[in-house]
């Protein structure tokens, strides 16, 4: 995917380039990878079985979907603000 | 008495631990490089990163579940087959997850048919019987990873 904001300003540091174009790497990757996930159709041989894998399996590409629409978000913060950090303190996970 | 599909299975679970190694990949370019850490910047993609690793080991736990169930479907397929010859030898069948007798005249002494329809039912169950335990644990597995899956989709939404 190749849409949205360019990920490297020319102004921008090194290691907030770096930084950029691995968001930008992440958005695309998980995006496709939220795709890819709806497009299969395992079957276990059980029904209730079955509707608990397709479950996950809906669970996990919307997860996929959420890591890259953060990513986009922080790529487009940038955009608005370059130089500034684009970090965001309150998207923490907590294990 | 055995159905899903193996190959079905293991192409999610082989694709979800490909996702996961590329999220991986992913977490390791958020990384901060040496330098950054040796002069204390600060990690700007702390928590994106964290999003990308917690995400990835759903993914690889899972992908390995499917894989060891995909195996578990195919030994008992195998184990079955080698069950089916030896029904037939010896003039019984299944219904549902029952041997029975099967329908019209046998060859076979009537008192070994006795004693192979026990044996054999004792192998059908000891098949089915581990396939149900491992359909009850893949089932709780994926249900815990999937409210895992749900908060690592509210934490990376809570920043709008």
């Amino acid at each position: 995917m190749t849409t949205g904001p360019s990920p490297v300003r020319p102004t921008t540091g090194a290691a907030e380039q770096r930084t950029l174009r691995a968001l930008a790497r992440a958005r695309s990757v998980t995006a496709a990878a939220s795709d890819e996930l709806l497009t299969h159709v395992p079957d276990l041989g059980d029904l209730p079985a079955g509707r608990v894998l397709d479950a996950w399996v809906e669970q996990a590409a919307d997860t996929l979907r959420a890591l890259s629409e953060a990513a986009e978000e922080r790529l487009l913060d940038a955009a608005v603000a370059p130089g500034a950090s684009p970090a965001r303190s309150s998207r923490e996970v907590q294990r | 008495m055995i159905g899903g599909d193996p190959g079905s299975t293991s192409a999610l679970g082989g694709a979800l631990r490909g996702h996961a190694l590329r999220l991986g990949d992913l977490a390791d370019e958020l990384s901060p490089t040496p330098h950054a850490v040796h002069s204390g910047r600060v990690d700007h993609a702390a928590a994106e990163r964290e999003l990308l690793v917690s995400t990835a080991d759903e993914l690889d736990r899972v992908g390995a579940l499917l894989q060891q169930w995909t195996a578990t479907t195919v030994d008992s397929l195998a184990r079955l087959r080698h069950l089916d010859h030896q029904l037939v030898a010896a003039g019984l069948e299944v219904a549902g997850n029952k041997v029975v007798e099967s329908l019209g005249p046998s060859r076979v002494d009537p008192d070994e048919r006795l004693r192979s329809r026990d044996r054999l039912q004792e192998l059908l169950n000891r098949v089915t019987s581990a396939r149900a335990k491992e359909l009850a644990r893949l089932a709780r597995e994926l249900e815990a990873s999937r409210t895992t899956l749900v908060r690592l989709s509210g934490v990376a939404r809570s920043g709008r």
